[in-house]
């Protein structure tokens, strides 16, 4: 299936999770099919409820999938799971150690029931910056001494893939931030880390690749240059006749759209060839903005897409420019 | 029991399956963990009454009846109580993992003995040879008994009732404990293999 001989970080095949519910079955995970490459900081993106802990649970062998397959380094889950487990370190939304331990107490327990070496804890500590505070009670923690905590846990292992399920949820934008550097230093190592998140601006500036889930179905997936307009950002043209403008531009090998009174170009690596290109045709621009679409936009433009399309399977990012699931797992 | 539920009820346990998966590892791990919880604590407290009946024997001077026979009839006893604190160790294990939360689990078993198998042994005497609270005696002490009730109508029309010992053997105590024990593991390790952690 991968174009690439490469096996991927995480793999998953038609992955499909109901749970119980007092009206019937609540859809989970329905038949997703996530391909999460090696190395590199993967997103993994979708609204409240969509799945993303769900996935994340079944990779981890917490929870039974009903159907569908998922692979971790090429060894199947769960069945496979002990033989690749001393390679992952997870956090499913907030872990829970023991309250009444203190941080390295808790850290140690972990460490010895891994066979971890004696030093590995302290380094861990440091790392995420929670030295000082390692003697107190768990109990007393932040949130955000909870979340960093969390991440030490998954670093005792050394780790090549990390599974942080909304790793920033209640920290500030300190914690935030050294979250995000954790991350791509994590990932600058050579490790695979794979982030759910909804905080889109967040990903945006950390991720190299996402995956868009929405009600347990993957909708989009690529990198993210390719997913907000790769090659540069979106120019917003002003120009009296849109009309001509947009058939010169698309002439031209353009991919416009209208926007309002205006046009809008993708893809755009040097504005001053549209300029050029209309002044050509005696069309003067009386507006060049560059627009970031940014994660959020398209994010939020195929959320909405999906929702009112109901279940439509294709789905493309504006005007079959951009990827779909198909073109990045085939 | 508390030791077991503590990872289940606050969710610790999802962090340390995420550790180490193999659940059955993880059981197997916890039941002898409470089991090491349990003997020493039993085992201490065994020693102590021991010594208590020794220092009482020496202060009447009737030390005298102490003979060996007296040690070795005194430590099998006391073998047989911690066997049976092993196996109850592991049932409230196993109870904790079916029912998650310590309270539930020793609600459960104050229920059971101290009231259910009371209600049962009175409404029906034959059905005693099957409560747990008989055979743990039976298996601790060497055997024990029972009574039952036998009443036959005679002539007069009024009931004749006699009361019939009847005997449980240390053997049938041992078991039954052991049959409980096992059934109840299986039962609560097929369902913490089984079951979505959160
Ligand atoms: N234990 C459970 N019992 C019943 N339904 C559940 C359970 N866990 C999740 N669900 C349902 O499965 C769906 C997916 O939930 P999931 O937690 O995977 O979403 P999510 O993408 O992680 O959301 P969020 O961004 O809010 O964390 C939801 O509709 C949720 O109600
Ligand atoms: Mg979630």
């Amino acid at each position: 299936m991968q174009s690439t001989a490469e096996v991927p970080a995480v793999e998953t095949r038609a992955l499909r999770k109901t749970y119980r519910s007092r009206r019937g079955r609540a859809v989970g995970v329905e038949g997703l099919d996530l391909v999460v490459p090696v190395g590199g900081v993967h997103g993994f993106l979708g609204p409240n409820g969509s799945g993303k802990t769900t996935t994340i649970r079944m990779l981890l062998g917490l929870v039974r999938a009903d159907s569908g397959t998922a692979r971790i380094f090429g060894h199947e889950v769960p069945r496979h799971l002990p033989d690749v487990v001393g390679r992952v370190g997870a956090i499913v939304e907030s872990p829970k150690f023991f309250p009444a331990f203190s941080a390295r107490r808790n850290l140690d327990l972990l460490a010895a029931a891994i066979g971890a070496p004696g030093g590995r804890v302290g380094e861990v500590l440091e790392e995420v910056g929670l030295c000082e505070r390692a003697r107190d009670r768990y109990r007393g923690y932040s949130l955000g001494m909870k979340q960093r905590l969390a991440i030490a846990a998954t670093l005792l292992k050394d780790p090549d893939l990390l599974i942080f399920d909304e790793p920033t949820n209640g920290l500030d934008p300190a914690g935030i931030r050294e979250i995000r550097d954790t991350m791509r230093s994590l990932a600058d190592r050579g490790k695979t880390v794979l982030v759910s998140s909804h905080i889109l601006a967040e990903v945006e500036q950390v991720a190299d690749t996402v995956s868009i889930i929405t009600r347990g179905r993957l909708i989009a997936s690529g990198s993210v240059a390719e997913l907000i307009g790769a090659g540069g950002a979106s120019v917003r043209v002003g120009v009296a006749d849109t009309a001509l403008a947009a058939t010169v531009l698309r002439e031209a090998g353009w991919v416009v759209r209208p926007d309002g009174r205006s046009l809008m170009v993708d893809g755009v690596e040097d504005p001053a060839a549209i300029t050029r290109a209309l002044a050509g045709r005696d069309l003067w621009v009386d507006e060049l903005v560059p627009v970031q679409a940014g994660l959020e936009s398209v994010f939020l433009e195929l959320v909405g897409k999906d929702e009112a399309a109901g279940s439509r399977h294709d789905r493309r990012v504006r005007d079959g420019r951009h990827t779909t699931v198909e073109e990045v797992t085939a | 029991m508390s030791f077991v539920t503590a990872e289940i009820s606050t969710g610790a346990i999802g962090l340390w399956l995420t550790f180490e998966p193999r659940r059955q590892r993880v059981y197997w791990s916890k039941v002898a963990a409470a089991m090491l919880g349990v003997l020493p604590v039993v085992a201490l407290a065994y020693a102590i009454m021991a010594g208590g009946a020794y220092g009482a024997f020496a202060l009447n001077d009737r030390l005298g009846n102490v003979t060996g026979e007296t040690w070795s009839e005194l430590a099998s006893v006391g073998g047989r109580l911690l066997v049976a604190s092993a196996g109850t160790a592991a049932v409230g294990a196993a109870l904790g993992v079916l029912l998650k939360h310590a309270a539930a689990a020793l609600g459960f078993l104050v229920v059971w003995v101290g009231v259910l198998e009371n209600v049962v042994g009175a409404a029906v005497p034959e059905l005693q040879r099957w409560l747990v609270r008989t055979n743990v005696t039976a298996w601790t002490e060497g055997g024990t008994a029972f009574w039952i009730n036998d009443c036959t109508p005679d002539e007069t029309g009024g009931m004749v009732c006699e009361s019939i010992e009847r005997a449980v053997t240390q053997t049938q105590g041992g078991l039954f404990l052991l049959g409980v024990t096992v059934v109840a593991s299986l039962l609560a390790l097929v369902v913490f293999r089984r079951r979505d952690v959160s």
